[in-house]
């Protein structure tokens, strides 16, 4: 039977609302956070993490995958719930994770040695090796607040591995190294995980989390969406269907929707508060209308925009651009393009523009980004931005290159036609024959 | 509490350390200023009350010099209190790596802005020790009680320390409201004055002042070479002690709460 090295026992977090001192003296805030006030971060997770495993947590930004590292780690506190944790663990959940930037490397590797729990003189003596793992030279002797994001990560991760933890928890910081440090540092990784260091990662690099990782969890607005393989894990996060799901709206039952009802809680961009016209969902669907981020090349989807009109913007245009992997805009287009000209209402209503087309795309990766614009006005050439998502995505496209024959090859099938014209016979050899 | 500080002790033994090269960092003078400070004030009070105010009040006893040395040990010890309760309600907030980012031992950071108080306490009244002695050329025997009820008193500093840091992350007010109070301790501790010489009523709430006995048996130490009242220390050691476990109680309470205020 493996030993369970973390135990995380139907955890719950939820951030209380900063409150005003009169607040404070009238409400419970000192005692226990109310339900219904404040937000929730995470909502009943639960996991067993066995001895000596790899295990990632995935999701996109916002959906708790730090806050449960801080519980797990042990500064943050759940609301409800609780942790066990077996053994030493060691943390590397920021950057500058514990180090005070006026001190020199040297001094706060020594800090956090003693903070860790070891005595003054054990630190000293590994500290050669935490020098020459982290590789930052001469520098050690300068205040950590002169350091590169690099030279910080090497020194933490150096420190965090040094002394060989019995769990190790990484948020997301050896991207900032360079190619070979991220090398040394996954050999360590390797050779600590044949030692026996139970790993925990949150990463976004989801090639990294299926190579590294066991067993990945995948988190979505605070709750457990999966756990599991690592590549079914990753799987189900690319999958998963709209960004933000306007069903849930009331509008779609015929009434506007109130700014409390609509839940942002898995928005890839945060929409802006305010009066003004703005986006707040996007949706984009197969044919058969299930929402999801997996195509295949050729079909036939719908892009949803969603969007909030105010009585004082005319003529808003929706704009849709779509970029590659190379960075490079595969199109721009937007609504007035499509001749669908003057949208506006009298009151704020919520309103949907569809973009339909094939997707005649080579098989890869894109982002999106769609836009509220408002046309230019006379003595100006560009659009006027009220509102943009970020880029998002990855809208994947896929093709069987290998079993299937593609409809195309090359960056896009253009819209195209071909027929077969003339009949201008000049040999006649199979009627000759026939004759 | 005494145990989690026993283990973290090389721990807050730097942070002292660092706190003393951080002070004087990039400045000429580095560490002498902890000496210079003592003796500039030092200074100033005679000037100021030789110099200003009137001469009334101590001129028979021996002379401005005399008054202006008598104040200030009771004047150091203010400092010293004044130092942690300014320094208290911050000290978690301004430390947010700390709290969240790592499995910090917060009870060090009070504890160690106590240390650094009393540190800087006791350089004082040794720069006092000395001027003293070259002024009335007598050694302060008395002196030697003074470790000891700076010890007396370390007590009453972290129970400030531990209380106030605590309510600091959650009362963000609290450290406006600091100084005043440490100021009211100030002028109603018999620094500038003797106890005998104000109103009976005014006596009694003198009483409640954490600085006033220390302060008063200070000078009588000085002046006699001994201790007059230790049923009196030592009971104020134990209310101290009582309040200081109190406090601390309080801050293991609250901790669980920090990473999420600040």
């Amino acid at each position: 039977m493996t030993e369970i090295a973390i135990l995380v026992d139907d955890v719950s977090k939820c951030f209380p609302k900063r409150r005003s001192f009169a607040s404070l003296m009238t409400s419970r805030a000192l005692t226990q956070t109310s339900e219904g006030e404040g937000k929730w971060a995470l909502r009943n997770i639960s996991l067993e993490i066995p001895s000596g495993s790899s295990v990632g947590i995935i999701g996109l930004n916002g959906s708790g995958k730090s806050t449960l590292l801080e519980i797990i780690a042990g500064t943050l506190l759940p609301t409800s719930g609780s942790v066990h944790r077996q053994g030493r663990v060691a943390a590397l959940l920021e950057l500058s994770s514990g180090f005070n930037p006026d001190r020199t490397g040297t001094e706060n590797v020594l800090l956090n040695g003693m903070v860790a729990g070891f005595a003054r003189s054990e630190v000293e003596q590994r500290f050669d090796e935490i020098a020459r793992f982290a590789d930052i030279g001469q520098v050690l002797d300068h205040p950590v607040k002169t350091y590169s994001s690099g030279m910080l990560a090497r020194l933490a991760f150096a420190l965090h591995t040094v002394f060989t933890p019995d769990i190790l928890i990484i948020d997301e910081i050896l991207s900032v190294g360079d190619y070979f440090f991220q090398q040394k540092c996954y050999r360590r990784l390797a050779e600590m995980r044949e030692a026996g260091v139970t790993q925990l990662f949150v990463s976004h690099d989801l090639a990294l989390v299926r190579d590294l990782c066991d067993q990945t969890a995948y988190l979505r607005g605070g709750c457990l969406a999966y756990w599991g393989s690592s590549s079914a894990a990753i799987h189900r996060m690319m999958t998963d269907g709209p960004l933000c799901d306007p069903q849930a709206w009331p509008a779609h039952k015929g009434e506007l929707p109130r700014e409390s009802q609509i839940s942002f809680a898995d928005a890839v961009w945060q929409p802006r508060d305010g009066q003004e016209s703005r986006l707040v969902g996007v949706r984009i669907c197969r044919e058969d209308g299930e929402s999801t981020l997996i195509h295949t090349l050729g079909s036939h989807i719908t892009i949803e925009v969603w969007f909030l009109t105010s009585p004082q913007d005319r003529d808003l245009i929706i704009g849709l651009a779509i970029k590659n992997r190379f960075d490079q805009t595969v199109t721009s287009i937007n609504s007035s393009m499509l001749g669908c000209h003057g949208i506006s209402h009298t009151g704020t209503a919520l309103r949907c523009f569809e973009f339909e087309l094939d997707l005649c795309l080579e098989g890869g990766e894109y982002s999106l980004r769609l836009g509220l614009n408002r046309p230019p006005e006379s003595d100006e050439t560009h659009y006027q931005s009220l509102d943009s998502t970020d880029w998002f995505g990855p809208i994947t496209v896929n093709w069987d290159y290998q079993n299937d024959l593609a409809p195309f090859f090359g960056m896009f099938g253009l819209p195209m036609s071909g027929k077969l014209r003339s009949e201008h016979l000049l040999t006649t050899l199979a009627s000759e024959g026939q004759v | 509490m005494i145990s989690c500080t026993w283990r973290h002790y090389e721990l807050i033994l730097e942070m002292v350390r660092h706190d003393f090269t951080q002070r004087y960092r990039g400045s000429y003078g580095g560490i002498l200023w902890s000496f210079a400070n003592p003796v500039a004030m030092l200074a100033v009070f005679t000037l100021a009350f030789g110099g200003l105010f009137s001469k009334g009040a101590y001129e028979s006893e021996g002379g401005v010099i005399y008054y202006a040395l008598n104040v200030f040990p009771g004047l150091l010890l203010f400092q010293a209190l004044a130092e942690v309760i300014n320094k208290a309600p911050t000290l978690i907030t301004g430390n947010p790596a700390y709290v969240k980012k790592i499995v910090f031992p917060l009870e060090a950071l009070p504890i160690t802005a106590v240390l650094v108080a009393l540190s800087h306490l006791f350089i004082g009244l040794m720069v006092w020790g000395v001027i003293y002695g070259l002024f009335f050329n007598q050694v302060p025997y008395g002196a030697m009680y003074l470790p000891l009820l700076l010890l007396i008193f370390a007590p009453a500093l972290l129970f400030f320390g531990l209380l106030f840091s605590a309510l600091g992350v959650f009362i963000r007010d609290l450290n406006h409201i600091v100084v005043p109070f440490g100021q009211a301790l100030l002028f109603l501790s018999p620094v500038f004055y003797r106890t005998e010489n104000i109103p009976l009523k005014w006596q009694l709430l003198l009483n409640f002042n954490p600085l006033t006995i220390i302060v008063e048996q200070i000078r009588v130490v000085v002046a006699q070479g001994q201790i007059s009242d230790w049923v009196g220390l030592i009971l104020y050691f134990l209310t101290a002690s009582f309040f200081c476990a109190m406090a601390w109680r309080v801050f293991q309470w609250c901790r669980g709460r920090f990473a999420d205020l600040v």
